[in-house]
């Protein structure tokens, strides 16, 4: 009894942490105490469920540094019925006092399953700070600041501009580590990083009345893509700094030395995160008319023709390199197009650049190599190529041409290999679709399966099994054919002599015995005869089927109303009240009728 | 002689159904890829949606790499790859992999007609039979077809003969044999088409030039006179063994000669 009782609780007890694991909480993890200058984090778990439309609580004074930093994962819990995932989403604050007391922190909201869920509020004490905290107080926003500078606020379309994104420390902050860059989404523009081969160096710098220390974080070329107002974005920088003890964040004569003679005990790292400008740029569209072969390149180039072979042969690929070298868009730049006579065949172009990014321009060359494949001999001219650019500094389009050239095309070895006149339009139409999308691997095969099955055992057993089921079925059917036919022949080869046996017992009772039972058996036997001789069944007896049938089988007009007149006659007799016909001349009929089928009715194939 | 139309009417039923009821046996047999592998290649699919070829391409060699049995579908897509990474030779290879497996694919013929557009060598690829003609006619019903009119004339000469011997009436016995007799060269022309086909797969000796330009010689020699160059993504058909380094190759009668065994890749993996 007391062993049941105690089943019963501990089942409801695994039933209650069941129900519990299935429920939705939300709780706040949070320091009692925090003493000032130092971080100190609160985190909002919410279990059970996903969140939404969370709501941060109150901080009643409390610096944030950071947050909500939300993190969702789904963890595997163990309970006694087994494993279990459970939906965990925590919202981390990292915050920071600046002065010491007491702070009521309010309560948070989330929604969850269809609830809304609040924590508890709850208090910090915030301590004194050690006195070490107070120097990273002691760093103000001039001290401290980072600079996106863009060479110039506005621009032409593809004209390069240089950002540069700086950072500013006076000499008294000592910059420890970079920890994380956000970079601006430089939307409108691309973007090419200038890549500097030297260190990252500290510079001092004048600014105003004031010594900074400087450094170059990075920087790109901007080419504008499109006209109309631009937005750059902030970007920010997390680093760890060290700052001395007792130093005076102003632009002291000797403060180059006291940034670089630190000695360790003197400093405390502080962390901190600095955020740039957003920045304003203006594009400039370029002027119109535009030449006709103009592709947006911008800047100031060159073209050369490496100089090209004057022959060519059928059937081999002939190649033709233009280089365009300058300062301006080089990696945007298109290939000129090229007017090919009809029977080249062109192939896809071999481009290839190199670039070189400084912090004054953008410089390099476009190697753009045309490949074609003549498929004819004969004397050709190829049109010059034509390339035009935007000129910044003269502020006009600038168009360069090569020389018409010349090109003799003679018979290659494999000229006797091809298949002559590719449909040029079916080509151009495949190009045009280009590749298909891929394929789903689903039911996709992996052999030929009819290959596999043609002439294989399973394709002779089919041939084998087609023939002997052939033979089979004509074998089975004469066999067949052969026993209906002896059926009907047997009954209708009997008829003749069964209806003789009959007749017999009829003329037994011909005179005197009952009369009924004379016409009953008289008249039973013609009908087994007629039936038996004209293979019909009983339910097929009646007079319109024995002369529709002694018709078929050949019998005279005569012979049939025969027949049919003497089983009337029959008929009659058998029913009348007194005999017109003796009984014996009814059996004289019967024996007539009989023997007159017998001769002319022949079993019929 | 009712009932013996009623036999003759279940017979020709019976024999119809035939060719049907193979397929239908046949379908169970049907080879999908495992949910393995579809989940893998999922991951290569996204890469190339977003046009890093290159990777994709990495995924998929390790799944052809994983998989026994590569299907047509992997084949295509690994030649997309390649076509995207203008790696012709490849391209042309991969897609001639995947058109083998399903030949009558509509998609993997248009990538590989247009993968052959990149090529420099304009080679008529049915002279690469011993009967172009033949093999033309033959593709272009394909092996799935042949097959079931192959299996259906076969069919219906069996019907031809059991009308002959069993009908009753006259004109269906002449019936019967008619359509016996007129099965005989159709049974012949599709179990011709059907061979030419599966050997073709079953045997299949094309290669694919993956070198960019590889000269075939008289003579299985480095310095044999050249008699013509092929270049990336032309196809041939191997003739022979090799003498050394090197494969005895046509493209057409009269088109004979040696290539180097490096140059070039065979269908059959």
């Amino acid at each position: 009894m007391v062993m049941r009782r105690l089943f019963i609780t501990a089942s409801f007890l695994l039933a209650f942490c069941a129900t519990l694991l299935g429920q939705i909480s939300f709780t706040v993890k949070h320091e009692n105490t925090a003493s000032v200058g130092e971080s100190f984090q609160l985190v909002f778990e919410l279990k059970g469920e996903k969140g939404a439309d969370f709501v941060g609580p109150d901080l009643d004074g409390l610096e944030r540094l950071f947050g909500p930093a939300i993190d969702e994962n789904i963890g595997d819990v163990i309970t006694s019925e087994g494993s279990k995932y459970i939906q965990t989403t925590t919202y981390t604050y990292t915050l920071k006092a600046k002065k010491e007391g007491r702070y009521n922190v309010g309560a948070a909201t989330v929604s969850a399953g269809g609830k809304k869920l609040k924590t508890k509020p709850f208090t910090i004490r915030v301590l004194p700070a050690d006195k070490k905290s107070e120097w990273g107080d002691q760093i103000k926003a001039e001290d401290l600041y980072a600079k996106l500078i863009l060479s110039r606020s506005e621009a032409y379309e593809q004209e390069a501009i240089l950002a540069t994104l700086k950072l500013y420390a006076s000499p008294s902050v000592r910059i420890r580590e970079i920890k994380a860059l956000r970079l601006p989404d430089f939307e409108g523009f691309i973007a090419q990083e200038v890549v500097s081969s030297s260190v990252k160096q500290y510079q001092l710098e004048r600014v105003g009345n004031r010594n900074m220390q400087t450094v170059v974080i990075q920087q790109w070329m901007l080419l504008p893509q499109r006209a109309g107002s631009f937005k750059i974005p902030t970007a920010a920088i997390d680093f760890s700094l060290a700052v001395s003890r007792g130093s005076q964040p102003t632009g002291r004569g000797n403060s180059d030395d006291n940034f670089f003679n630190q000695k360790g005990a003197n400093y405390q790292v502080v962390e901190r995160t600095v955020e740039s400008k957003e920045m304003q740029v203006q594009v400039k569209s370029l002027p119109e008319p535009k030449p006709t072969d103009f592709r947006d390149a911008v800047g100031s180039y060159t073209m050369s023709l490496t100089p090209p072979s004057k022959t060519a042969q059928t059937g081999e690929p002939y190649r033709l390199t233009v280089t365009i070298a300058g300062v301006g868009n080089i990696k945007l730049l298109s290939a000129p197009t090229m007017v090919w006579p009809d029977s080249f065949e062109p192939y896809d172009n071999e481009e290839e650049s190199t670039i070189n990014v400084t912090a004054s321009e953008i410089s390099g060359e476009r190697k753009i190599t045309y490949l074609v494949v003549p498929r004819e001999k004969g004397d050709f001219q190829i049109p010059p190529i034509s390339f035009s650019y935007f000129d910044l500094k003269s502020g006009t389009y600038r168009t360069l041409k090569t020389k018409e050239l010349d090109i003799k095309v003679e018979k290659g070895a494999n000229s006797d290999l091809y298949v002559s006149g590719e449909d040029r339009e079916r080509v151009d139409r495949l190009l045009a679709e280009d590749l298909r999308p891929l394929l789903p691997y689903k039911n996709s095969p992996t052999r030929l399966r009819a290959a596999h099955f043609a002439f294989g055992l399973p394709y002779i057993l089919l041939c084998v099994f087609f023939a002997l089921a052939t033979v089979a079925v004509i074998l089975f059917g004469l066999r067949y054919e052969r026993q209906q036919a002896d059926v009907i022949n047997n009954r209708q080869r009997r008829a003749g002599r069964m209806a003789a046996k009959r007749l017999k017992q009829a003329y037994k009772l011909c005179d005197g015995g009952n009369p009924h039972d004379f016409y009953t058996e008289l008249i039973n036997a013609v009908w087994a005869y007629l039936g038996d001789k004209l293979y019909l069944s009983t339910s097929e007896l009646s007079r319109n089927n024995i002369a529709e049938k002694l018709d078929v089988y050949g019998a005279s007009e005569e012979l049939s109303r025969d027949v049919i007149s003497f089983l009337d006659e029959v008929e009659y007799a058998r029913y009348a009240p007194i005999a017109t016909t003796t009984r014996s001349d009814l059996y004289q009929q019967a024996k007539k009728v009989i023997i007159q089928m017998e001769n002319i009715v022949k079993v019929p194939l | 002689m009712r009932t013996n139309v009623f036999a003759c009417l279940i017979l020709a039923f019976v024999t119809f159904l035939l060719p049907f009821s193979l397929t239908a046996a046949d379908s169970p047999l049907k080879e999908v890829a495992s949910p393995m592998i579809v989940d893998g290649n999922a991951a290569a699919d996204s890469l190339y949606m977003r046009e890093d070829y290159a990777e994709a391409l990495a995924h998929y060699q390790i799944e052809l790499e994983n998989t026994q049995k590569p299907s047509a579908a992997l084949y295509n897509n690994m030649g997309c790859c390649y076509y995207r990474l203008y790696s012709v030779g490849e391209a042309v290879l991969f897609f001639e992999r995947a058109s083998r497996l399903s030949p009558k694919d509509a998609d993997i013929l248009h990538n590989l007609s247009l993968a052959r557009i990149k090529t420099f060598d304009r080679i008529d690829t049915d002279a690469l039979y011993p009967n172009p003609l033949w093999h033309h006619i033959a593709s272009f019903l394909g092996i799935k077809l042949s097959l079931t009119l192959a299996i259906t004339a076969t069919a219906f000469l069996c019907f031809g003969i059991i009308c002959f011997f069993l009908a009753r009436s006259r004109s269906w016995r002449r019936m019967g044999l008619y359509i016996a007799m007129g099965m005989i060269p159709f049974i012949v022309f599709f179990n011709l088409t059907t061979w030419h086909l599966s050997s073709a797969y079953m045997n299949n000796n094309m290669a694919i030039v993956m070198s960019e330009e590889s000269p075939v010689r008289q003579m299985p020699t480095g310095n044999a006179t050249i008699r013509y160059t092929l270049h990336e993504g032309a196809k041939l058909r191997i003739t022979g063994d090799a003498v050394g380094n090197w494969l005895p190759i046509t493209i057409g009668t009269g088109k004979e000669g040696w290539i180097s065994q490096g140059a070039i890749s065979r269908i059959v993996p």
